[in-house]
């Protein structure tokens, strides 16, 4: 360990203050900028371990030592919030009290204890009067300290703490919480409940935004002079991909170009792996397994840009992409909304040169799928529609030529070959 | 209960409620629909308004609602009117959403014609709490020199005392001048819209909010509470910036009713055994 003085870092507020900004200013002082070198001291608590967590990568290779947050005791504001320092009120839940803390505007905050009945008491003290225990700002969240301070174990990621229960409650307590949050805090009922999304979703959006992951993700690569030309022809299942991409090949072909054809989105490697988490996803239970569905399907693509891609984009004039990125991005929008972590993960595909989105609306992609032997996952009428939905948004945002897939096959072949014959020739897409 | 008639708005949606202040324009719509409906209710009709502030998913809402319903938003609630008009189904008619003005004209005849039936008063009175009531009468707060705001209950609450003045300021815009006393009201940009100027505007109003420049421009880091708020909003923003990005809308998923467990529930009945 260094013998220079340590640098201090207590991490901003997280996901619990998002919900209840006012508490944020009870966290204590922070330094944002890494020293050069030195000792790093991260504080304690929940948002304490998920900011070690990123200062331990952020640090990687320099010569910042970065020390455990469990070394320097209890000073975030989740603490504070459990023993109720400062100005920070605990107070028996009634109606009294309630009207106390309007008349002082203070801090009032409802620790929910495990293996209590705290939610249900709490539930029909604030049945009987919502509106008072409105006014009083009263703040719910899940404790994971119990009153004589021995932690409540979860397998949440702590940035999460006290938004949503861990398996220490009972399945029942998230939806009992839902009705005590949405009597206390109706407009920011939808907030909680994107947060819990995440949370369930085993999606950390405090480190990820500390990792600055949320930010437009620019490839690695930028493109070079001499790079072949990338070309993606996107689509719900169902659209006609394989063929446009098969016309597309021969035609560029006999113009005397080099091309291959390449699948980064294999629908069928995993799928058994995918199906069997999902089963064990079934009833809200497992969700921390949930995301790895995506993961897996985000690595395999990763690995194939390495095992089989990376040499064919020197080699070749143009490389046709049967689904690009954009279809990982329309699954996790399918899913549970966003997926930063793939986002970054997939920056190893270059910017490509152009997109074409097959768009099909889902009756009609549902009556071309059913003519297939095995149907996966998704390909039914709710995820197509958003899978197809999330596509044109992207395709708005990064330009891709939109063609309308229940239009003759020939028109569509035209338009397409015609516009990548002008970007073979250089023409600016 | 046919002939009850239910002034429906989607929830304002707001991923930051804690740095910015809401819509001011959606909450004029919101006290013009108030005022409109209890006029309408001072002459006997079954009419009532529903401001979305219930916390409410739109399935839920539409469950609870009996009778018509006219879906009324501002331009910036055109995705949950979408998804409210989707949730009330094809069996329960209602008004079309478009521009809020035509929608109120529409109503007015509505109303009109539910008056020929003589209806009866049902004594209910909807729960306006939560709403901004923008009124014309001279007030404590201005805005841009002509509608004049003061406040009821629920979010209006979080406004500061000290706000004098507020400007509404939309996406590219320079930071306007203030004086202490003053705040912003943010338009969020379109998604096409480079979001970079919002952020920097953001910003540069967190930083009068929250009293930091000095004589001269400068920060006033001899705050270092404040100091830190400041760097505190760069992963939150940028969370919501990111949403944007790819187009995703947590908030109005879950105003759909597209939990994570749900669709988990749709996934799995899709899996052969």
């Amino acid at each position: 360990m260094s013998s220079k003085k340590p640098y201090f870092i207590v991490p901003p507020p997280g996901p619990l203050a998002w919900l209840y900004p006012e508490l944020a200013p009870l966290a204590g002082s922070t330094e944002w900028a890494l020293p050069a070198q030195g000792t790093v001291q991260v504080e304690d608590g929940p948002r304490g371990h998920a900011l070690w967590t990123w200062l331990r990568q952020a640090s990687r290779g320099s010569a910042v030592e970065v020390l455990e947050p469990s070394l320097f005791g209890d000073r975030c504001f989740e603490s504070r919030m459990v023993n109720g320092d400062d100005r920070i009120v605990h107070a028996e839940l009634t109606e009294r009290a309630a009207e106390e803390a309007v008349k002082r505007r203070s801090l009032w905050v409802l620790p929910l204890q495990p293996g209590s009945r705290d939610l249900e008491k709490a539930l029909s003290t604030v049945s009987r009067d919502p509106g008072l225990f409105r006014e009083a700002e009263l703040k719910p969240f899940f404790a994971t300290k119990l009153n004589g301070g021995q932690a409540v174990e979860t397998r949440l990621l702590p940035s999460w703490w006290g938004i949503v229960p861990g398996e220490a409650w009972p399945e029942e307590a998230r939806s009992l919480f839902h009705e005590l949050f949405r009597l206390l805090h109706p407009d920011k009922v939808f907030l909680y409940q994107a947060f819990e999304n995440y949370a369930l979703a085993g999606i950390d959006l405090y480190t990820e935004g500390l990792m600055g992951r949320f930010r437009k993700s620019s490839p690695l690569f930028a493109k070079k002079k001499g790079q072949p030309l990338v070309i993606g022809v996107c689509g719900t299942d169902g659209s006609g991909k394989s063929s446009h991409v098969a016309a597309l090949k021969e035609h560029l072909i006999s113009l005397g170009l080099k091309v291959c054809v390449h699948k980064i989105y294999r629908h069928g490697v995993f799928h058994d792996t995918v199906t069997d988490l999902t089963r064990q996803c079934a009833g809200g239970k497992n969700l921390h397994l949930w995301r790895l569905q995506r993961v897996i399907k985000a690595f395999d693509s990763v690995k194939y840009y390495y095992s089989s891609l990376e040499k064919d984009l020197a080699t070749h004039d143009v490389v046709l992409f049967d689904r690009y990125t954009f279809t990982h991005y329309a699954a996790g929008v399918g899913r549970y909304h966003h997926d930063p972590f793939a986002r970054e993960l997939l920056s190893v595909f270059p910017e490509p040169d152009r997109i074409y989105l097959l768009d099909v609306p889902t009756e009609e992609a549902l009556k071309r799928i059913g003519n297939r032997d095995e149907r996966t996952v998704d390909e039914n009428r709710y995820m197509l529609s958003r899978y197809r939905h999330a596509l044109l948004d992207l395709g708005e945002r990064h330009e891709f030529m939109v063609l309308d897939a229940t239009a003759p096959f020939e028109e569509n072949r035209r338009a397409i070959l015609d516009d990548a014959a002008r970007l073979a020739r250089g023409g600016a897409p | 209960m046919e002939n009850r008639l239910t002034v429906i708005m989607p929830p304002e949606f707001e991923y930051l409620p804690g740095l910015f202040l809401p819509d001011l324009d959606r909450a004029r719509l919101v006290h013009r629909a108030a005022v409109m409906v209890k006029r309408w209710r001072s002459y006997g009709y079954s009419v009532f308004l529903d401001a979305g502030v219930h916390g409410l998913t739109a399935a839920q809402t539409a469950k609870r609602l009996e009778g018509s319903a006219a879906v009324l938003g501002g331009p910036r609630d055109a995705p949950g009117a979408r998804i409210l008009v989707e949730a009330l189904g094809c069996g329960r008619p209602f008004l079309s959403t478009g521009d809020p003005a035509e929608v109120l004209g529409r109503l007015e005849k509505r109303v009109e014609s539910l008056a020929t039936m003589e209806l009866p008063l049902s004594g209910e009175v909807h729960d306006l709490s939560g709403a901004f009531l923008i009124g014309d009468s001279p007030g404590s707060f201005r805005s841009e020199g002509k509608a004049l705001v003061r406040t009821k209950t629920g979010r209006a609450a979080s406004l500061p005392a000290w706000v004098k003045k507020i400007h509404l300021v939309d996406a590219g815009d320079a930071p306007p001048e203030m004086k202490d006393d003053e705040l912003v009201a943010f338009v969020i940009p379109g998604k096409n819209d480079d979001p970079a100027p919002w952020l920097e505007t953001c910003r540069a109003m967190e930083r009068k909010k929250l009293r930091l420049t000095v004589e001269g421009g400068g920060l006033g880091l001899e705050r270092p509470a404040v100091r830190r708020l400041l760097e505190e909003l760069d992963p939150r923003v940028g969370m919501v910036l990111g949403f944007r990005e790819i187009c995703a809308d947590p908030l109005e998923e879950m105003y759909a009713g597209n939990s994570l467990p749900d669709r988990n529930a749709e996934l799995i009945e899709n899996i052969v055994p």
